[in-house]
């Protein structure tokens, strides 16, 4: 183990292009000290050792280093202090001034620089500028010598292009949300090709030359999940916003195909969006993606058309076009009310809607989560809707005014096709 | 959504009549047998993945 102030220990990270965006986010999260496990055992690259590098000629370790990043000041001396006298306070201290981790892994990129793994960082702040931001996280725990850690994040890594090209590692990071949600297993990157592939591609499986939608799709289904996919119409970029905000309100991830195009062949790319930013009308002013050649909570600029991106791809990497082509969300199977019908219903309804001076928006969520959220606000027939025996699934459109509810028209959202099961007016006493 | 503030509109008879009849009209659009065709078309137009579609590879 070894401390660091912050510019001493980012080296550890190396410079590939990642690790410079790392650095430069941890900077922004104002990281004071960085704590190094050397010989950490991380579960997905020794899972990717054991099937792909232990039987290469010059196998590398199988031993990672975790990198552990905290906003406040402390020694190593203080820090061996605090576990050997149990000071409460200091690790409390620590446990709160905890940023998150990153596992360097004890292999190259193409340029020999160490490649990223499992990273687990704070979000951006909630509040900006009077916009709000909504991320995709869950409880991400780590345990440091003893000190059990958490911060509410979602996974992060970059491409191995050995075992996994970028749609590999955009399942890897949905499998974490979904395994949380679900109660599914998650699978290291080579174990995610390995599964993929058993639909055959043209090229080789390994080292992997990236996977196409189908076997991105037969993954999906590898993990008991069904797959929407979601074409993005011309002049109907704005389903894009209304895809995320639907389904991350749920906690499911969606993943975006993108086309690069401005150096020689147009390429295919494929990113995890992680969050977005919006204003008090629900309008969604700018995405955060998981983008394994960039970093986590990558922004992503939204110009007229919301399907052309601006990011490090158009700024730093030379590309002169980025546009989102389709959007895949996996799914549980008993979310039967497909977005292409609930939109229809949506689009109609959300016309009626603005027309009446509220905001309108759609998002799906599940009873549970659902009659907490009712159980704050009053409202016509509460305690009868309350103990009703409603579908696991609800898709919901509102009508708001600044985020206040006025009115929600709840579909079930198990059934094949657009059933209304009850319309809510809140009351404002 | 967060919440950022609450007008003093939405207590007035006015506003809660209004959006009573709001409430109406979303129920019929939802009972509409035209919005069950609309949800098919969307349905099926923006689920659809080429042959060539199928085959992108996504590699970058």
């Amino acid at each position: 183990m070894k401390v660091f102030s912050r510019n001493q220990g980012l080296a550890y990270l190396g410079s590939s292009n990642q690790a410079r965006y790392l650095s430069s986010y941890l900077k922004g999260l104002n990281t004071k000290t960085i704590l190094v496990e050397n010989n950490y055992v991380d579960k997905d690259f020794l899972i990717d050792y054991a099937k792909f590098y232990a039987r290469s000629f010059e196998a590398p370790q199988r031993f990672t280093k975790r990198v552990h990043f905290f906003s406040s000041d402390f020694t190593i001396d203080s820090f061996k202090t605090a576990i050997e006298k149990y000071d409460h306070s200091l690790i409390q201290s620590i446990r709160k001034s905890y940023l998150g981790f990153t596992i360097v892994k004890p292999i190259g990129n193409q340029h020999g620089e160490p490649l990223i793994g499992r990273t687990v960082v704070r979000t951006y702040p909630e509040k900006v500028e009077g916009d709000f931001r909504y991320f995709l996280t869950h409880s991400c725990l780590a345990s440091l010598h003893g000190i059990s850690l958490g911060i509410s994040s979602l996974p992060y890594q970059t491409q191995d292009m050995a075992v996994a090209a970028c749609a590999t590692t955009a399942l890897w990071i949905v499998s974490h949300p979904l395994s949380v949600l679900f109660t599914i297993p998650t699978y290291s990157p080579v174990e995610i090709t390995e599964k993929a592939v058993t639909y055959p591609g043209e090229e080789r499986n390994f080292p992997s030359s990236g996977l196409t939608i189908l076997q991105m799709i037969d993954f999906i289904n590898f993990l008991g999940l069904d797959t929407e996919n979601i074409n993005i119409l011309p002049k109907k970029e704005e389903m894009i916003s209304e895809v995320v905000k639907a389904y991350i309100k749920a906690q499911i991830p969606v993943i975006a195909c993108l086309k690069l195009e401005g150096k020689a062949e147009p390429g295919y790319h494929a990113v995890v969006v992680s969050g977005y930013r919006y204003d008090s009308s629900g309008t969604v002013k700018e995405l955060y993606v998981h983008d394994d050649q960039i970093g986590p909570y990558s922004r992503v600029k939204l110009g007229n058309n919301s399907a052309e991106w601006q990011n490090e791809w158009i700024t730093h990497y030379g590309f002169k076009k980025m546009a989102v082509e389709r959007l895949l969300v996996p799914v549980y199977p008993k979310i039967r009310l497909t977005f292409g019908r609930i939109h229809a219903a949506y689009l109609r309804e959300k016309d009626k809607i603005i027309s009446k001076g509220l905001n309108a928006e759609l998002f799906l969520t599940q009873i549970n989560q659902y009659k907490q959220y009712l159980l704050k606000y009053p409202f016509k027939n509460k305690v009868e809707i309350l103990i009703k025996s409603l579908p696991r699934f609800l898709w919901v459109i509102r009508g708001h005014l600044n985020g206040r509810p006025i009115l929600d028209h709840v579909y079930d959202g198990t059934a094949v096709f657009p059933k209304e099961l009850f319309t809510i007016i809140y009351e404002h006493p | 959504m967060r919440e950022v503030e609450v007008k003093e509109e939405v207590k007035s008879k006015e506003f809660k009549e209004k959006i009573e009849k709001l409430a109406k009209e979303l129920s019929e659009i939802a009972k509409d047998p035209k919005m069950s065709e609309e949800a098919e078309k969307l349905h099926k137009k923006i689920s659809y993945l080429s042959p060539e579609d199928l085959l992108k590879r996504f590699t970058i």
